[in-house]
C-alpha cells in the first residue's frame, strides 16, 4: 500500500486500521488501544504558551521508563474555548483512565478539556492556571503582583479568515531566557526561545467557561522563582481548588528544568487515583 | 546584513526537530525563527508563517522541512525580503499539485500504513503515526531514546491540509536548494530528485543512509547547506 492510497483513503473517511487489517500488514493501534499494565492510566500532557511538546521531553522520558504511556497534546494555543475543544477530542481518543498534566496556559486548556471526560481521574497543574469559569488567564497572571513577563513580549498582527486581525505573542529571544527559563542552561534556552510557539492575545484574555478541577482530585506545582506567574496566584488557585498543593525553587520552565519532579507528582496523582 | 533565518518544521514533527540545525546556526551568528507551523491547511498554514515573516526586517532564507517545504512554496509568494527556498527533505508542490499527488509519484514510501487518525469537532481528523512504527519509518537513524520521545510529542497534521491544491509555487521566482534523504521512508529520494529538477535547483545535495527526520539526525549538513545557500544569494 502506498502512502498515496492510505491517505487518499483516510480523506475518503475510511480508518487506517481497516486498511492496514485490508492489506494484511499487522494491525496497529492507536496508542489508547495497546495493552498496558493494568495499574497505568494514560498521561497526557499538554504544554503552555511560548513553548511546545518538547517542553515535556525529560518528564517523558521518566514517565516511559515508569511504565506509563503518554501522549502530548499539540495545544493550538488558538483560543481557550478552542483550543479545550481540541484537548478534548484527543481525550476521546485515548481508552481507559487518564492523568492530565498541563503547564502554564496549558492548565486553563486542561481545565475545560476535561468537563464531561470521565475517564480523568487527575489534574495535575504545573506552574499553571487553575481558573474559575469567567476568569481569564492574563486576568490570573496579574492578580498578585511580581510578574514580568508582560514588557518581555512582542506582538505579530495576523489576518483571521472572517477578514479581521488577530495578535500573536512571543517573547522578545534576548528576554526569554530571564523572564521565562533562568534556571535553564542558555544553550538550551537559546533553542527554546528559537522554537516557541507564540500565543493569541485572544486566547489569554478569554474567560474560562467549565471547571473541570471542582469535580476531579488536583495536584499543583508551585514555582517560587517564576517571573510569567507570581507563586502567590498559584498558592491561591491551588487552596482555592483544594489541590494538593507542593512548592519547588525554580522557573516557569520547571518541566525543563527539573522535569524528574515533576514526573514524580504525576506518578503521584496517577497512584492517588489508580481504582 | 546577515539575512533571518526562518525555519518550518514539518507534519509529525515540531520545532524542536530543527534544534540541532539552529544551534549550528547561532554559531554563525544568525537570527534564527522556527515558525509554528498549524498544520491545519495548505492555505492558512502559509498565511501564518507569510505573517511571520512579514515582520521581519531585511533579508530571509526560508526552509521547510518535509511538508513545511510545502507551506513556503505558498508562503514567500508575496514577500520580496525572501531571497532563498531551501528544502529540506521537503516538497515542491507545482500549481494546483497536493500532497498526496506528490507521494504518490514514486513507490516506496511505508509510513502511510502506519497513520491513525483521531477525529475533531469541526468534522475533521488529525493524522498521527503510530507512536511504536514512529522509529522505524519516520527516524531509523535517531537513537531509541530520542525517537521514543518525538513520538510522544508528534504534531498530527489534519486530514484538510492533505488535498488542497498549491498555489503559484514561490520556487519558480525565487533560487531554491534541495537537500534530501537517501533512505527516506515518508517521501521516497526519486519524488525529491524530480522535485529539485523541475525546480531548477541551485544545488542539489543526497545524504546517505539518512532518513526523513533530516534536520534532527544530519543537523550539520543540514545547517551547512542553509548556510551555503545564505552565503549565495
Amino acid at each position: 500500500m502506498t502512502f498515496t492510497s492510505v491517505l487518499a483513503s483516510i480523506v475518503a473517511g475510511a480508518t487506517v486500521v481497516a486498511l492496514a487489517g485490508c492489506g494484511g500488514a499487522a494491525a496497529e493501534q492507536a496508542p489508547s488501544e495497546q495493552p498496558t499494565p493494568a495499574d497505568r492510566p494514560t498521561v497526557v500532557l499538554v504544554h503552555g504558551a511560548f513553548a511546545d511538546s518538547s517542553s515535556w521531553n525529560g518528564v517523558i522520558a521518566d514517565l516511559e521508563r515508569d511504565g506509563y504511556p503518554v501522549i502530548a497534546a499539540a495545544n493550538p494555543l488558538r483560543g481557550l474555548h478552542s483550543d479545550a475543544e481540541y484537548v478534548g477530542s484527543v481525550l476521546d481518543s485515548v481508552s481507559g483512565p487518564v492523568v492530565l498534566a498541563g503547564h502554564s496556559y496549558g492548565g486553563s486548556v486542561m481545565s475545560e478539556a476535561a468537563v464531561g471526560h470521565p475517564n480523568v481521574k487527575a489534574l495535575v497543574y504545573i506552574a499553571s492556571f487553575i481558573l474559575e469559569p469567567g476568569e481569564s488567564t492574563s486576568q490570573l497572571a496579574a492578580k498578585f503582583p511580581g510578574a514580568q513577563l508582560g514588557p518581555a513580549l512582542k506582538t505579530v498582527p495576523f489576518a483571521l479568515p472572517n477578514g479581521g486581525s488577530g495578535q500573536d505573542l512571543y517573547i522578545k529571544q534576548d528576554q526569554f531566557r530571564r523572564v521565562f527559563a533562568a534556571d535553564v542552561a542558555p544553550e538550551v534556552t537559546e533553542l527554546m526561545a528559537a522554537t516557541q510557539r507564540p500565543i493569541t492575545e485572544a486566547a489569554l484574555s478569554e474567560p474560562a467557561t467549565g471547571a473541570a478541577w471542582k469535580s476531579i482530585p488536583s495536584w499543583n506545582m508551585v514555582t517560587t522563582e517564576d517571573l510569567a506567574i507570581p507563586a502567590e496566584s498559584m498558592r491561591f488557585m491551588g487552596e482555592r481548588a483544594k489541590s494538593q498543593t507542593v512548592e519547588i525553587e525554580a522557573s516557569h520552565a520547571v518541566t525543563v528544568s527539573h522535569p524528574e519532579a515533576v514526573a514524580d507528582l504525576i506518578g503521584e496523582a496517577a497512584r492517588t487515583t489508580a481504582a | 546584513m546577515k539575512p533571518t533565518i526562518v525555519l518550518v518544521h514539518g507534519a509529525f514533527a515540531e520545532s524542536a526537530s530543527w534544534n540541532g540545525v539552529i544551534g549550528r546556526l547561532h554559531t554563525t551568528g544568525h537570527r534564527v525563527i522556527a515558525a509554528a507551523n498549524p498544520l491545519r491547511t495548505l492555505s492558512t498554514d502559509a498565511a501564518a508563517v507569510a505573517d511571520l515573516l512579514a515582520g521581519i526586517q531585511g533579508p530571509i532564507v526560508l526552509a521547510g522541512h518535509s511538508y513545511g517545504g510545502a507551506v513556503i512554496t505558498n508562503a514567500a509568494r508575496d514577500n520580496a525580503d525572501v531571497k532563498a527556498l531551501v528544502y529540506v527533505a521537503g516538497l515542491a508542490p507545482d500549481k494546483g499539485e497536493n500532497t498526496p499527488d506528490l507521494l504518490g509519484k514514486y513507490p516506496g514510501a511505508t509510513l502511510g500504513e502506519h497513520l491513525y487518525e483521531v477525529p475533531l469537532t469541526d468534522g475533521t481528523a488529525d493524522v498521527y503515526v503510530h507512536q511504536n512504527a514512529y522509529h522505524q519509518h519516520f527516524c531509523a537513524d535517531l537513537s531509541a531514546e530520542q525517537a521514543a520521545s518525538d513520538a510522544v510529542t508528534q504534531r498530527p497534521f489534519n486530514t484538510a491540509a492533505l488535498n488542497e491544491g498549491s498555489g503559484e509555487p514561490a520556487w519558480k521566482a525565487l533560487p531554491s536548494w534541495f537537500i534530501y534523504p537517501e533512505l527516506d521512508l515518508a517521501i521516497p529520494a526519486q519524488t525529491f530528485r524530480f522535485m529539485a529538477e523541475r525546480a531548477e535547483a541551485r544545488a542539489t545535495v543526497e545524504v546517505p543512509g539518512s532518513s526523513h527526520a533530516l534536520p534532527a539526525s544530519q543537523p550539520e549538513a543540514v545547517a551547512d547547506f542553509i548556510l551555503q545557500a545564505a552565503a549565495e544569494i
